[in-house]
């Protein structure tokens, strides 16, 4: 029987080589590429969330234990992909046209990484018709905008209408946030969700997801 | 406002840095804009860098140490800018520390329902109404960022509305170049003139770079224009420690005055002499949380720092008092309010801001700024220090009095009654038996009650018909352009 145990306690400990040596050798011993993901890295991870939430983490912590976790993941993607198992949601995230802050979707995307979702992160200052472009050439799951001054909010906006000119907007999750962003703000521009902050952004997508 | 250092008793003085820590962090400042330099994302400013001293390549402005010398000196140490009809002065020099309110803030706690909903102009306007009430505030803003009005045109509307109701000195943000024009235009239906305007300035400007060392387009845009109209600005970047900058203070310290220092050198290169009010808000992130604290001893230890730097630079420099990471007003809210307040006065900044800023900015309320108020009436008192002469050691009436005497009705004790005690509008100072019979009232109660009965009242608009249609003008007229 194989244990995850260690791999989990790499994982919540952001300790890239244990993760490493622990998932070459749970594949030595016969394991599951699946089972290794879910159960040792992901589990890790899940109880990395768990701490978080409880204020018993912290967040520079966590971004060591998703990268420790994604040092893992890099070993076992290419078997995964062999087998015909699709790897978890895929999130593009971007700060709209005008505005260049983006610690906030930065750290969102970090922990939407650490909890095992593909995260493209296009930048700041993206005019609408990059948004689209790169959701045409990475068919994402979701699509994450974020802008920190009313003025450059309503470009979220602009980005979801574009999106229904060119069909997409059936195809993609869409959800909204930043300081000036509000639960009506998302709705009135047709976003699917809005969130306050990392934590709960990460819960949105998986209810998006579900 | 309260005045440190200038009578001949020696008040507090706060002093969080030795003279060589104070200049290890300006050499680490100037280290970070020779080696690393900042991004400019502005048109017009990379212009002007080019064609300074300065080494530009592509977007990235690399800031050789004599050029922040060269800023350094041309800027002035000394701004006084005065609110309209002459009410209200905020002097913004050493030892001067002015208090008054923060922009932009996305949400307000209801003074009836007590919900937390977005802000709206009404709120706006209630804001004007209860500053012009405070006696310890010296100047005004909108503290709040109304949903209700264009996005493009907030700062328009909010000028138009605070100043209807409030003629205190206005500080404000501009979205862009063309809004801070058209706000100079409004300013300047006041004052009659630019010339005038230029020469008693009654607005101040805030805008920010983005941390890490960069100069975002419309913020920039909005620096040049004060430069060039003379308005005083404020430039501070915002500096989360351990996000987007060192989780180290003084490395957060270094960066955030690359920042502003670079800020300075290119509004001192496009007009020298430009009024700049200096000073980086470097503060920690809560690494649990993610929120931007404004409580806390991190941003108070920061706060000292930045006297010390701004006196070594002798620039006036910006300041956070009446501050609270609280959703409400609570213990939380008493505690960081009341030091942020305090640090202000000991270290010696000057546009003390933000007063009533709850939830790190995100929410305000009419109440807090009420208590704001009320701090900073204390901190004065403190900061007025202890004065001993002759008539203050009182012998004279302490041997009248003599053994098992009273002072109660001596003319002394009523003629330094009120300058020598301090006197809270807000908080409780009755025996508990009295203050039961008085039905048990808590702070939050006499807040409220005093908040209803200032925006209840009836009052005139400090604006005539005239100033309001040519405001109304202005802001048609930007209207049109956006359309």
């Amino acid at each position: 029987m194989v244990s995850y145990d260690a791999l989990a306690e790499g994982v919540m400990n952001g300790d890239a080589s244990v993760v490493e040596s622990e998932v070459k050798k749970a594949l030595n011993e016969g394991a599951d590429a699946q089972d290794i993901l879910a159960k040792g890295l992901i589990g890790g991870m899940n109880v990395v969330g768990e701490r978080f939430r409880d204020g018993d983490m912290f967040l520079p912590e966590v971004l060591m234990s998703a990268s420790a976790m994604h040092k893992g993941l890099d070993i076992v993607r290419p078997l995964l992909a062999k087998s015909g198992q699709g790897l978890a949601t895929k999130v593009i995230m971007g700060t709209v046209e005008g505005d260049i802050h983006d610690i906030g979707k930065r750290i969102v995307g970090f922990l939407l990484q650490g909890n095992g979702f593909d995260v493209i992160d296009l930048g700041v200052d993206l005019k609408a018709e990059v948004f689209i472009q790169a959701i045409d050439e990475h068919k994402p799951d979701v699509l994450g905008m974020s802008a920190l001054l009313t003025t450059t909010m309503l470009n979220m906006g602009k980005v979801i209408e574009l999106l229904k000119e060119k069909g997409l907007r059936e195809k993609i999750k869409v959800m909204v946030g930043g300081a000036p962003v509000s639960e009506e703000f998302a709705k009135s521009i047709g976003a699917d969700g809005y969130a306050p902050e990392a934590g709960s952004a990460v819960e949105l997508v998986k209810k998006l997801m579900a | 406002m309260i005045k440190l250092d200038q009578k001949f008793h020696q008040p507090p003085y706060l002093e969080i840095l030795s003279e060589g820590q104070i200049y290890a962090i300006h050499s680490a400042s100037l280290e970070i804009l020779e080696r690393t330099g900042i991004r400019c994302n502005n048109e017009a400013a990379l212009k002007i860098f080019k064609e300074s001293e300065a080494y530009v390549e592509g977007d990235r402005v690399k800031i050789p140490p004599v050029m922040v010398e060269q800023a350094l000196k041309s800027a002035p140490s000394r701004i006084l800018v005065t609110g309209r009809h002459g009410n209200g002065k905020v002097l913004l020099e050493r030892n001067v520390s002015n208090y008054g309110l923060g922009t932009d803030v996305p949400n307000h706690i209801d003074t009836y329902t007590h919900e937390i909903r977005p802000t709206v102009l009404k709120d706006i306007e209630n804001i004007a109404k209860v500053v012009q009430k405070c006696k310890s505030i010296d100047f005004t803003s909108n503290s709040g960022l109304a949903s209700d009005v264009r996005p493009e045109m907030q700062d328009l509307y909010h000028y138009k509305v605070g100043s209807t109701y409030c003629d205190k000195p206005f500080f404000t943000t501009a979205a862009n170049g063309e809004n801070m024009k058209a706000l100079i235009d409004m300013a300047t239906v006041f004052a009659g003139s630019y010339e005038n305007l230029k020469q008693a300035p009654s607005l101040i400007v805030y805008g920010e770079p983005v941390s890490p060392l960069s100069l975002d387009k419309h913020a920039t845009e909005v620096l040049l224009v004060c430069a060039e109209y003379k308005i005083p600005i404020t430039f501070p970047p915002m500096v989360q420690m351990g996000a987007t900058g060192p989780m180290t203070l003084a490395g957060g310290l270094a960066q955030g005055n690359a920042e502003t220092l670079a800020s300075l050198v290119l509004h001192q290169l496009k007009n020298p002499g430009a009024p700049f009010i200096w000073g980086p808000f470097v503060g920690m992130m809560d690494m649990r949380t993610t929120l931007c604290c404004y409580g806390g001893p991190v941003l108070m230890k920061s706060q000292a720092a930045l006297g010390q730097l701004a006196r070594f630079y002798n620039m006036p420099t910006f300041g956070f008092a009446a501050v609270s990471d609280s959703t409400m007003i609570d213990a939380q809210c008493g505690i960081e309010m009341m030091w942020s307040v305090l640090v202000n006065a000991l270290a010696g900044l000057n546009l003390c801001h933000d007063v009533g800023y709850l939830n790190s900015g995100l929410i305000f309320s009419l109440e807090s700024l009420l208590l704001g108020d009320d701090i900073i009436s204390a901190v004065s008192h403190f900061a007025d220090g202890i004065q001993v002469d002759e008539e203050t050691l009182a012998l004279d009436i302490i041997d009248k009095v003599g053994p098992e005497g009273n002072f109660l009705s001596e003319g002394h004790t009523v003629k330094f009654l009120k300058q020598e005690g301090w006197y809270s509008q807000l908080l409780n100072k009755k025996q508990f038996r009295a203050w039961q019979v008085e039905g048990n009232k808590t702070v939050n109660q006499r807040l409220e009650e005093k908040a209803h009965k200032i925006i209840e009242e009836d009052v005139p608009p400090l604006i005539s018909d005239d100033e309001a249609k040519e405001l109304d003008k202005i802001i048609a007229e930007r209207e049109k352009k956006l359309a």
